[in-house]
């Protein structure tokens, strides 16, 4: 850059450098805006994740005689002990909604060869995600789906 | 000297610490617990299996109710073969059948 009496002239080379520093400002405030925008997504996202499999994993691990979507497995009384992965479908009508502010379960169903039930436990909409769990149903081999939402 | 655009040492560091930061823009993979879904969704298997143990067939079918791309082996052979990919997790039960016989399972799931 030259200052003459007649005002200032740019030369090539600092014509290149400011465009470069324009562009590289640029890709920095864009790949900033975009890994903001991820993270926000990915802890929406995890949290989501993260609470509906613990609902599941609950729900086929546990025996809860208040609320089955906290355990709605078979328990040997004899032995004292659950029967995990050993869902009793009974116990699938006593579901009830865990009340938290922000995040809910939808639903719950299940599907074996012969049975398909579905048990809707809130209306409202909102981003879900649906965790599918391998057990058996008074007996019979199926999949069990527990739908959350945020 | 020919008339064109000349630069200089500074212009060609400016240029070359441009280029290095465009190929070094890492964009983050989405984290996930896509694992220890897979995991979770392999120990029922296992745990079904040890209820009631079922044959290779009934074993292949539960199977792939869950997954899409597995291999599946029973005491060290083969009995269905998945496409292999980069991610793999694996899990294996000593699981006693109908004749109260030790038989080793495992069971390994692919992903992207």
């Amino acid at each position: 850059m030259t200052i003459t009496s007649k005002g200032i002239i740019f030369s090539m080379d600092a014509l290149v450098a400011f465009i470069i520093v324009l562009f590289m400002l640029f890709i920095f405030v864009l790949t900033l805006n975009n890994q903001t925008d991820n993270l926000t997504q990915n802890v929406g996202h995890f949290f989501l994740e993260e609470k509906v499999m613990l609902v599941a994993d609950s729900l086929i691990k546990n025996y809860n005689e208040e609320n089955s979507l906290l355990g709605a497995c078979f328990f040997d009384f004899d032995k004292k002990r659950v029967l995990t992965n050993e869902i009793n479908s009974n116990a699938l009508t006593n579901l009830k909604s865990l009340g938290l502010k922000d995040f809910f379960i939808k639903s719950v169903s299940y599907e074996t060869k012969t049975r398909r039930k579905k048990y809707d436990l809130e209306n409202k909409i909102g981003d879900c995600l649906t965790v599918q769990r391998f057990v058996l149903i008074d007996g019979e081999k199926g999949l069990l789906f527990v739908e959350g939402c945020i | 000297m020919k008339k064109g655009i000349v630069f200089s040492f500074e212009s060609m560091i400016a240029l070359l610490f441009f280029a290095t930061i465009l190929f070094s823009i890492n964009y983050s993979n989405f984290d996930s617990l896509k694992e220890l879904m897979i995991v979770q969704q392999e120990n029922d298997l296992l745990k079904i299996w040890s209820i009631d143990f079922p044959n290779n067939n009934e074993m292949v079918v539960d199977a792939m109710l869950l997954f899409e791309n597995f291999d599946l082996f029973l005491n060290e052979n083969k009995i269905h073969n998945g496409n292999h990919k980069e991610n793999g997790i694996g899990s294996e039960a000593i699981l006693l059948d109908n004749e109260l016989v030790e038989q080793k399972i495992r069971i390994v799931v692919y992903f992207n």
